[in-house]
């Protein structure tokens, strides 16, 4: 399954050599240096660009940016365009996936049955929600926890920063002060319990990776795709606990090495989501939907395992 | 026997209600502040009426941050010094406590300009190290 997973995802990233790159080890330090490089880049040329637009800094009074030298704006701009890039490769990626899908159920002759998309939607996402396929497997349910704990820490993470980058246009605030957060803020209280549940799934994915003998003698140690992916999260995770840290204990240096750290793997993450094990959301969703909506029967005995 | 597992929808029950419970704490304080808008805490100017601040109150509340930056860079890095001095606010907020910590403390934030500066109430500089009166 998961090396189906891999060339499903390496088959319709675009372009095909990134989707490669992405997946090999030795270019992994290259992967992190590139957004660092973008970083610092961004952070250069930050003076001219104020300048050139007649405007200085001045924090947002709903949100005070971290690190001046990388204000909100500045890491919005850089990041956006990339983000967009990623809707439009992933949603090629689906279209072709969902293209491929149908010609195979052509060749084979199977034809409609289904529920309609609307409510194929509905029920897939009751099932990605509930883990209801992970339930039934009773082989890999063990993994389920872990899963659920990432999913939904990714889930509060999104929902988080998506309060602090809406912040100027949300009626809720107004004036108020947004960012940076007090430690008992619900919304930092929400970010931090979020952070730890993915690191908890994570540290809980990596046990049930370490390499070992199956049954039939064969040793398993996981593909360079599980870590890198895994290893990016947990990063991220981490380093975003290191700039709390570092940033409460007022290390002034530290922490804004710590904060590039943080939005290098960040960037990494998000701007190889499409080329990555992060795909899997988007594909493995779609495979579910067209399932549902062309009336596909599970395979005897082999349940799918999310 | 084997204890019966927890239902399957528990587990997800729990994580949307602790990701939800933010949305619910902001639109509780919008709607509880719509009601009772909070009354001023900062503490009033002991001014004149003649004496205003050097810039729009209003305007000092949000960005007093980059106006102190500025101050500070146009006095360390390009040598102009202005009369305008931490001593000058002080001059009509006495209180320290109220005029800057209580907001501060209010947003958890450690701003380091008293590390070194002295919130003096005697518009005097503070000299240190002068090497004896």
């Amino acid at each position: 399954m998961a090396a189906i997973r891999r060339e499903a995802i390496l088959h319709y990233g675009v372009p095909r050599w990134l989707a490669n790159c992405v997946n090999q080890p030795r270019f992994l330090p290259l992967l992190l240096l590139l957004p660092c490089l973008l970083l610092w880049l961004a952070a250069w040329v930050r003076g001219p660009l104020e300048r050139y637009f007649g405007a200085s800094y001045t924090p947002n009074h709903i949100v005070i940016s971290y690190w001046s030298q990388l204000p909100q704006w500045l890491l919005i701009v850089l990041f956006a365009p990339f983000v967009l890039l990623d809707a439009v490769v992933l949603a090629l990626g689906v279209m072709r996936f969902w293209r491929g899908l149908k010609a195979c159920d052509r060749e084979a002759g199977r034809t409609g049955g289904g529920q309609s998309l609307i409510a194929s939607i509905r029920s897939v996402s009751r099932s990605i929600i509930l883990h209801e396929d992970f339930d039934r497997c009773t082989a890999e349910r063990p993994r389920m926890n872990s899963h659920r704990l990432v999913l939904f820490g990714f889930l509060g993470l999104l929902v988080v920063d998506l309060w602090v980058l809406t912040a100027r246009f949300n009626p809720l605030l107004r004036d108020a002060f947004v960012y940076p957060f007090n430690f008992w803020n619900p919304w930092k209280v929400l970010a931090n319990l979020a952070g730890g549940a993915i690191l908890i799934g994570c540290a809980r994915m990596v046990r049930d990776r370490m390499p070992r003998t199956g049954r039939t003698g064969t040793l398993f140690t996981g593909t360079s795709f599980d870590w890198t992916f895994l290893g990016l999260a947990v990063a991220a995770v981490l380093s975003g606990f290191g700039c709390e840290l570092l940033h409460y204990a007022r290390v002034d240096p530290l922490r804004y090495v710590m904060y590039v750290i943080h939005l290098a793997t960040v960037f990494a993450l998000l701007v190889l989501l499409p080329y990555s094990k992060f795909a899997h959301m988007i594909y493995r969703a779609t495979a579910m939907v067209y399932a549902a909506h062309s009336g596909r029967q599970p395979l005897g005995g082999l349940h799918e395992t999310g | 026997m084997k204890p019966a597992r927890p239902p399957v929808w528990l587990f997800p029950a729990i994580a949307g209600v602790i990701i939800l419970s933010p949305f619910a704490y902001s639109a509780g304080r919008f709607a509880w502040l719509s009601m009772f808008p909070p009354k001023p805490f900062l503490q009033a100017s002991s001014s004149s009426p003649s004496q205003r601040c050097v810039r729009d109150p209003g305007w000092m509340r949000q960005n007093h941050r980059v106006f102190l930056y500025e101050l500070r860079d146009k006095t360390v890095r390009d040598g102009i010094r202005s009369e305008v001095t931490l001593s000058s606010c002080s001059q009509c907020h006495k209180d320290k406590t109220q005029f800057c910590d209580k907001c501060h403390n209010a947003a958890n934030l450690h701003p380091d300009c008293f590390a070194c500066h002295f919130y003096s109430t005697t518009n005097r500089p503070i000299v240190l190290l002068q090497g004896g009166p």
